[in-house]
């Protein structure tokens, strides 16, 4: 019988670039989401922002429908979110024309402050100029138009997306003056920002929150994001989009992605209440005593377990580095790509030691095939959890960490991770199988 | 205009995935972007179906679109034949792969030879029309190339040709047609094409004595079996109780098979109360109309029950496809005039503000854009709210069918009686 092979992959010290994240595999199932699935996850939170997604029926198709089933769970309406279906022709002879005629079309029926226009695999293929129609159009009509390409060829997964819708929002921002004490949060996708440890706490501290980019913001409110004093980037797809407020706007930003690491959230706590001119030692410390005495029960129950890192809402490294420094050992972690710091956390793992695989995510047929090598203690991402029981692995999903920030974030993983292996070592042997999921 | 506030139709290669995602033990190999497959996937969950076949993606890149590089797709189909050994791989050319002009044809002719799996392959990429060419294609390219040779024929066995995961209650009616023919007939379901299927079923599919063709898309899959192997065939599907009893009596003049009387009469005698009841119900109700909408086969044989038995003014009926290709079945005069095919969305929001209609039996999006219509029933896709259809007991087909379109409809009346017109 055919088998794979982990001499596919490469090991995480021959790691450089996103390149050398390998595939187990040639056949992929079910393969990333592309970059217009970022899109989708991305603008339908600006409220009265128009899309206009430009592809074939397929592409509109499944967008729309997530869309529309998105809009139908949160009780909201997705009728901002248009479709231009190409055809055969339009593939031939472009559809530069047929393209200006539905913007206006668009402009005049529903009176939008902005459209997004967003191009996909096969318009950049046949390299429709999208530039140009906004030229030709910006004029003509009072909606801002923007532009976001979500190609799927050039990258690996769905993250361009988001970062470039994420960019694209910048476009519709203009210069303030400052209001002291005040934060953008760029990059949070989930409602209630204000229940997280970080913004509890920098409310009691009479930090004001502006805007939410993109969860909670306007096409009209946007334009007052450079009024804010700070912006915080929790997700590390809204640095270039930091970076763009930055040299536009000179708003200044700090960088405090969901961390695991007890001294980077320690040091992302201190940069913000420096940058805001507050202060929070006292709260640091009181937060971070619960941290590591969380660190210390979960050290006992965890301490060399293997695990292999599937996915989850958090940074792959960065995550994996916390793990190691709790005694777990990595066997195989898999990515999506290599971002803002990986390197960092990447050294990290290697300076205590580990040397794991590293492949890409979303290809998990092959790899059920490494469980027997592997042997890892843990599972933690999405995976069938009979499959894992059966293998006698303990599975912990993430999701609920993806609203969290500060040191509630390590806390919870740990909880989880330890209740699961808990759970599961009491369970061993009787005919049910347990996941933890947050 | 190719602008839309809702969906767009469906494309070809969109069909082609949903008939040959519910085949198991097949392979599915696309190539082009993993996004699409990905997507492709989701979209299998508004459907109410699993995927039984084994997808996969070779994922693209600049460098495969630019030089042209099939290299990726050749490893992928050696590597799926190898890893999984399927009986059949097939392999699917994405819209970039088709513009680009990839050969897959050649691809696929070139490895045949060393590879174990039979490679089938569709080309089209998405641009040579709407889902239903797409099923088409699939159900041709089964009967052509996978279904074998008998080595028995078996006497009291039937296939079913053109159930498909995206005809909205397909597992409930595919049962309902299963009952209807071993309670009347006596005769058991050999394969069906292609929903809660397998590649053996399909390749067994010419041990049956004949076929039941549900859809026009199916009517050359149904020809090429009866040139093949002399399987009659008969197009149509069995709505209402009229329309079930003409069905069954059809079926027994094709086929040349007796039908137990005694089973009919029963039930037929059932269906007369409900009948009553429900034009007793809709009496209350002046000039009770509404629109239907759904696949061309769907709503020519359902048409009948929902005017002539149930009494519902049917003012229009949307087809939601194109009519493409053969074995569409002539209108019945009584609907030629209300037949719209593949209206746009604005002629849509035309047709449900010239009838007012009372009721709207159609599928997830005529349903939301209607949303102030007093009564409005799911019947068809897309479901873009993911109603479940789990329970495999509620059928549109046949006399149950019928019998569950008569509650579902009593239900929703009653529910929205103060916004319904009283007659009195």
């Amino acid at each position: 019988m055919y088998s794979y092979s982990l001499d596919k992959l490469k090991r995480l010290t021959e790691v450089e670039t996103g390149k050398d994240i390998k595939q187990l595999s040639n056949a992929q199932f079910p393969g990333t989401h592309c970059p217009l699935f970022g899109v989708a996850l991305t603008a339908g939170y600006i409220k009265d922002l128009f899309t206009l997604v430009v592809g074939t029926d397929e592409c509109t198709f499944y967008t729309k429908t997530f869309t529309m089933e998105r809009a139908n769970a949160s009780g909201s309406s997705d009728n901002h979110f248009l479709s231009f279906a190409i055809n055969q022709d339009d593939v031939v002879f472009g559809c530069h024309d047929k393209l200006e005629k539905a913007v206006l079309h668009i402009n005049r029926k529903y009176r939008p402050k902005a459209i997004l226009l967003v191009t996909t695999c096969v318009l950049e293929v046949i390299g429709e100029d999208f530039d140009a129609l906004v030229y030709s159009l910006q004029d003509q009509i009072q909606a801002k138009l923007m532009v976001v390409r979500a190609e799927h060829f050039k990258c690996h997964n769905h993250i361009p997306g988001i970062e470039r819708t994420l960019e694209a929002a910048a476009g519709l921002m203009e210069q303030q003056p400052v209001q002291a004490k005040t934060i953008n949060i760029l990059g949070h996708r989930y409602n209630g920002v204000e229940d997280t440890e970080l913004l509890k706490l920098l409310l009691q501290k009479g930090v004001g929150i502006n805007l939410v980019i993109p969860s909670s913001c306007s096409v009209d409110s946007l334009a007052a994001a450079p009024s804010a004093a700070l912006n915080i980037v929790t997700d590390f797809s809204a640095l270039p989009l930091a970076e763009q407020m930055k040299t536009k706007f000179d708003t200044d930003y700090v960088y405090f992605d969901k961390y695991l690491n007890l001294d980077r959230i320690t040091a992302g706590y201190k940069a913000v209440a420096e940058k805001l001119g507050i202060c929070l030692d006292k709260e640091i410390l009181q937060l971070r005593k619960s941290a590591e005495d969380a660190v210390k029960k979960a050290n006992n129950i965890l301490y060399s377990k293997t695990f292999i890192y599937g996915n989850t809402p958090l940074l792959a490294f960065e995550i994996s580095s916390f793990l190691c420094s709790l005694g777990m050992k990595p066997v195989l972690l898999q990515a999506r790509d290599l971002y803002a710091n990986d390197h960092v956390y990447i050294k990290e793992i290697m300076d205590m030691g580990h040397n794991p695989h590293v492949c890409r995510i979303a290809n998990i047929a092959p790899l059920q095939q490494l469980y027997d090598v592997l042997q890892p203690n843990i599972y933690i991402g999405h995976e069938n959890p009979v499959k894992l029981m059966e293998k006698g692995i303990v599975q912990v999903t993430m999701d609920g960490v993806a609203k969290k920030l500060g040191f509630e974030v390590p806390i919870l993983v740990m909880q989880a991770l330890a209740d699961s292996v808990c759970a599961f070592e009491t369970l061993a042997g009787k005919e049910h199988y347990h996941h933890a999921a947050l | 205009m190719q602008l839309y506030k809702y969906l767009p139709q469906p494309s070809d290669r969109m069909g082609t995935l949903w008939a040959l995602a519910t085949i198991n033990d097949a392979c599915i190999i696309e190539y082009g972007p993993a996004g699409t497959t990905h997507y492709a996937l989701e979209g299998l969950m508004q459907f109410n179906a699993q995927l039984e076949a084994r997808l996969f993606t070779t994922h693209m890149d600049e460098n495969d679109i630019i030089m042209g590089d099939s290299t990726r797709l050749e490893e992928t189909i050696r590597e799926v034949d190898a890893v999984h050994n399927p009986p059949v791989i097939f392999v699917l050319a994405s819209s970039i792969a088709s513009i680009v002009g990839t050969d897959i044809q050649s691809i696929c002719e070139n490895l045949q030879e060393e590879i174990g799996a039979k490679l089938i392959c569709f080309t089209s990429g998405g641009f040579r029309g709407d889902y239903t060419v797409g099923i088409r294609e699939v159900l041709t390219a089964l009967a052509e190339n996978m279904v074998k040779a008998p080595k028995e024929k078996l006497e009291n066995r039937y296939n079913i040709i053109g159930c498909n995961i995206d005809s909205y209650n397909f597992a409930a009616d595919c049962k309902e047609v299963e009952s209807i023919m071993k309670d009347c007939f006596g005769f058991e379901l050999n394969s069906v094409f292609t929903a809660n299927s397998s590649v053996k079923q399909i390749e067994d599919a010419a041990r049956a004595k004949f076929n039941l063709v549900l859809r026009g898309e199916g009517s050359e899959c149904a020809e090429i079996l009866k040139e093949r192997f002399d399987m009659d065939y008969y197009i149509g599907c069995p709505y209402g109780f009229r329309g079930t009893l003409q069905w069954v009596r059809n079926m027994a003049k094709t086929f040349s098979i007796k039908a137990n009387d005694i089973y009919l009469y029963q039930q037929l005698d059932q269906g007369k109360k409900h009948l009553m009841r429900i034009n007793h119900a809709l009496f209350n109700y002046s000039n009770f109309n509404g629109i239907l909408a759904g696949s061309y086969d769907f709503v020519t044989d359902i048409h009948p029950f929902l005017t002539e038995e149930i009494m519902i003014n049917i003012e229009k009926v949307i087809v939601n496809h194109s009519l493409r290709g053969e074995g569409y079945r002539r209108p019945a005069k009584a609907l030629e005039h209300k037949l719209a095919v593949n209206p746009g969305e604005e002629e849509k929001e035309v047709i449900l503000s010239k009838v007012a209609p009372e009721i709207l039996l159609g599928d997830g999006v005529l349903l939301e854009m209607g949303a102030h219509v007093p009564v409005r029933i799911q019947v068809a896709n897309p479901n873009p709210r993911h109603y479940y259809r789990i329970y495999d007991n509620t059928p549109f087909m046949g006399f149950n069918g019928a019998i569950y379109l008569i509650e579902t409809i009593l239900n929703q009346i009653h529910a929205n009686r103060k916004e319904l017109k009283a007659r009195f």
